[in-house]
């Protein structure tokens, strides 16, 4: 799996087949179903599947799907 | 992520203990969605009351819970909420028909920061007392208010440590240290918790020091949500919850059945012989040994004991008496089976010996091809997933939820001992040299009577059941009985006891009358009672009553059946001598009734049941 197929499962994981309609400029508070739970879950969920850990102060920024790709292209292999 | 097989299927796989996060989110959704989880799961509304927050254990919470056979659908209290949060009716099972089962989490950081830091470091502190004062107040006031709206159970968490604090190196070594005030406290909760009915004490502080108290929070998780269990620990409390929430509202699992080779101890003991087998305190028996000993433990809990083997008894025997290193018993288990049939088979045996259920059956074998053909052919009964290092057995063994009951009652003790004395009959009988030593031994008491209205179903019954030790076999009924008692020399039971208990009525003998023949029409005797010199009382008391009916032959007659071989030669072993060659099927024999030799052992007590008969 590469790391986009990678994201895309967690997406689902987390969101259900929802989780696959979503765009880059969705984050928490864009669906209901992305709320503050559901946006630790993912970033649990992320960490878990990539691993990698995010510092305390970047998990509440990865405030949208641009923002999470961007960082996960940061990271090594997949 | 694709579904193969069942979600349940999925969930109850050995390897269950790996799921990731995303497959605790997956398998929680489509949990959610699965009609035979529905239909297959035990409905139960969890209550979760907190000083934190929960909704993060949600997805493993509902899939370990599956895996322990319920379906759970979680009310979270609220941040800090314990009483008001059940005085509503939000907390309550939508569909009303969920079992309720109420978790009450407090940890004493949440309530006062200062915990584990400024004070309560060592000597009498007030502030403590009063700290634990309110903490005990509020759960036991919660507990009430849920009392009060529910008869589900109730669980509340133990004091753990806090994950952060002064001085945890030499803590140990100050009496009034954090370390015995949590003790202490947590003595005080088992107290007010366990004193009402079906609230128990779920044991949240060894969940977290058996899981690693220092990894127990992920300090980020702590901060941005108020979630003191980290992500990978989770699971690992979800599936310490779940399995006590099963052990309140299940049955307990009441009777472990071993294996014996390469399980209770290395080797192959046929082929090792008794001082080949690998048992001891260092490796390799150290494994084995200690396999026994956590038997032995569950046995202290009531849990019965068996063996299920295929060997041959004499050398099992011969290793559970005399091996040096050998911890059980014979007289440790309730059954045995060592033999060579099926083990599904004989599991069905034991669990009908037992009076038990099969699915009360715990089967332990480290030979995957027999619990294959168990999970097959009896598949009621739980399954240890036994692994193949015997370095890993006593923890496989200590992990068997299906043993954990909330409580232990005298009546769990007195099970156990309740088939002790037919365990020791059975021992006495391998110890003695000899039937000759052994019979005296077990001080035999026997109480013979006629038939009567209080015993005449038994009697009819044992007649009706006998197979093996029943000389003609013929199948009388109660009716027909009572008219073989009036018409003729009278129809005899007879009660068995010894010093081991009570075995009741086990032999009826129907004595007929042909001309001054006494005729043995038939004899039955339960083969609980065989080899017990109980053919030659009862056949000495039918000479007696034959006399007595003016009789000077008294004839015993055998109907060869398919399973009555073990009483093809009772009459010429008491002394009758062959009278008529089998004719249509029935064979004669005599016995000259002016001869005395024919006498009750002296060994065997009798009380005679004073004979009213016309």
């Amino acid at each position: 799996m590469n790391p986009e197929e990678k994201l895309r499962s967690v997406l689902e994981s987390v969101f259900g087949p929802d989780g696959l309609a979503l765009t880059d400029d969705d984050g928490p508070g864009t669906t209901a179903a992305w709320d503050s739970v559901a946006h630790l879950n993912l970033i649990m969920t992320i960490e878990a599947e990539f691993g990698i850990a995010f510092a305390t102060a970047e998990i509440p920024e990865l405030r949208s799907l641009r923002k999470i790709r961007a960082r996960l292209e940061h990271v090594d292999g997949g | 992520m694709a579904a193969e097989g069942g979600v349940l299927e999925r969930i109850r796989s050995p390897r269950a203990e790996g799921f990731s996060p995303a497959e605790y989110m997956s398998l929680a959704r489509a949990l959610a969605a699965d009609p035979e989880a529905r239909e297959r799961l035990q409905p139960v509304r969890l209550v979760l009351l907190s000083s934190f927050t929960t909704t993060l254990f949600e997805p493993s919470l509902k899939v370990e819970a599956a895996r322990q056979g319920f379906l759970v659908d979680i009310h979270h209290g609220g941040f800090g909420q314990f009483e008001q949060a059940l005085l509503g009716d939000a907390w309550r099972s939508p569909e009303g028909k969920a079992t309720e089962a109420l978790v009450v989490m407090m940890r004493l950081e949440d309530l006062q920061p200062d915990v584990g830091f400024r004070v309560y470091a060592d000597g009498p502190d007030e502030a403590w007392d009063a700290l634990c004062a309110n903490v005990l107040t509020r759960i036991e006031s919660t507990l009430s208010i849920f009392r009060d709206r529910s008869n589900g159970p109730a669980f509340v968490a133990s004091f753990s440590m806090p994950d952060n604090r002064i001085g945890p190196i030499f803590d140990a070594n100050l009496p009034g240290s954090l370390t015995y005030k949590l003790q202490a406290l947590n003595h005080s909760l088992l107290e007010r918790v366990t004193k009402r009915a079906t609230c128990h004490v779920w044991d949240y502080a060894g969940l977290v020091s058996a899981a690693g108290s220092a990894r127990w929070t992920d300090p980020r998780l702590w901060a941005l949500s108020r979630t003191p269990v980290s992500s990978a620990n989770q699971p690992v409390l979800a599936r310490h919850l779940t399995r006590t929430l099963r052990g309140a509202l299940r049955p307990a699992a009441k009777c472990l059945v071993l294996d014996l080779d390469n399980t209770l101890w290395g080797g192959v003991i046929g082929d090792d012989g008794v001082s080949g087998i690998h048992l001891g305190d260092e490796h390799p028996g150290r494994a084995f040994k200690e396999l026994q000993r956590a038997a032995l433990g569950l046995r202290d809990r009531g849990i019965l004991l068996a063996i299920c083997s295929k060997n041959d008894p004499a050398v099992v025997h011969d290793a559970l008496a005399n091996h040096p290193e050998m911890l059980v018993k014979l007289k440790d288990f309730a059954a045995t089976r060592i033999n060579w049939s099926p083990k599904s088979r004989n599991l069905r045996e034991i669990a009908k010996e037992l009076n038990i259920g099969l699915d009360s059956l715990v089967f332990f074998d480290d030979n995957p091809v027999e619990r294959a053909e168990v999970i097959e052919g009896a598949p009621e009964v739980q399954v240890v997933d036994v692994p193949v290092d015997p370095a890993l057995y006593v923890r496989a063994l200590c992990d068997v939820a299906a043993f954990d009951a909330p409580s232990l009652t005298p009546e769990d003790r007195l099970r156990a001992q309740s088939y002790q004395a037919q365990i020791e009959r059975r021992e006495s009988e391998t110890q003695a040299g000899s039937l000759d030593e052994f019979l005296p031994s077990l001080q035999m008491e026997v109480e013979i009577g006629s038939w009567n209205a209080m015993t005449a179903q038994r009697i009819a019954q044992l007649v009706i059941k006998t197979n093996q030790f029943n000389t003609t076999t013929r199948r009388v009924s109660e009716a027909e009985l009572a008219a073989l008692h009036e018409g003729g020399l009278g129809v005899y039971w007879l009660r068995l006891a010894d010093r081991y208990g009570d075995m009741g009525l086990i032999a009826v003998a129907v004595l007929t009358k042909e001309g001054t023949d006494a005729v043995v029409h038939s004899f039955v005797l339960s083969c609980r009672a065989a080899n017990r010199a109980m053919e030659q009382t009862i056949v000495a008391h039918l000479a007696t009553k034959a006399r007595e009916g003016g009789c000077t032959r008294l004839i015993g007659e055998f109907i060869p059946s398919a399973k009555n071989t073990p009483v093809v030669d009772l009459f010429p072993k008491l002394g009758f001598v062959l009278a008529e060659p089998a004719q249509e099927g029935i064979t004669r024999y005599a016995y000259d009734l002016s001869r005395d030799d024919l006498v009750i052992p002296a060994f065997i007590r009798v009380r005679e049941e004073p004979s009213k008969q016309g």
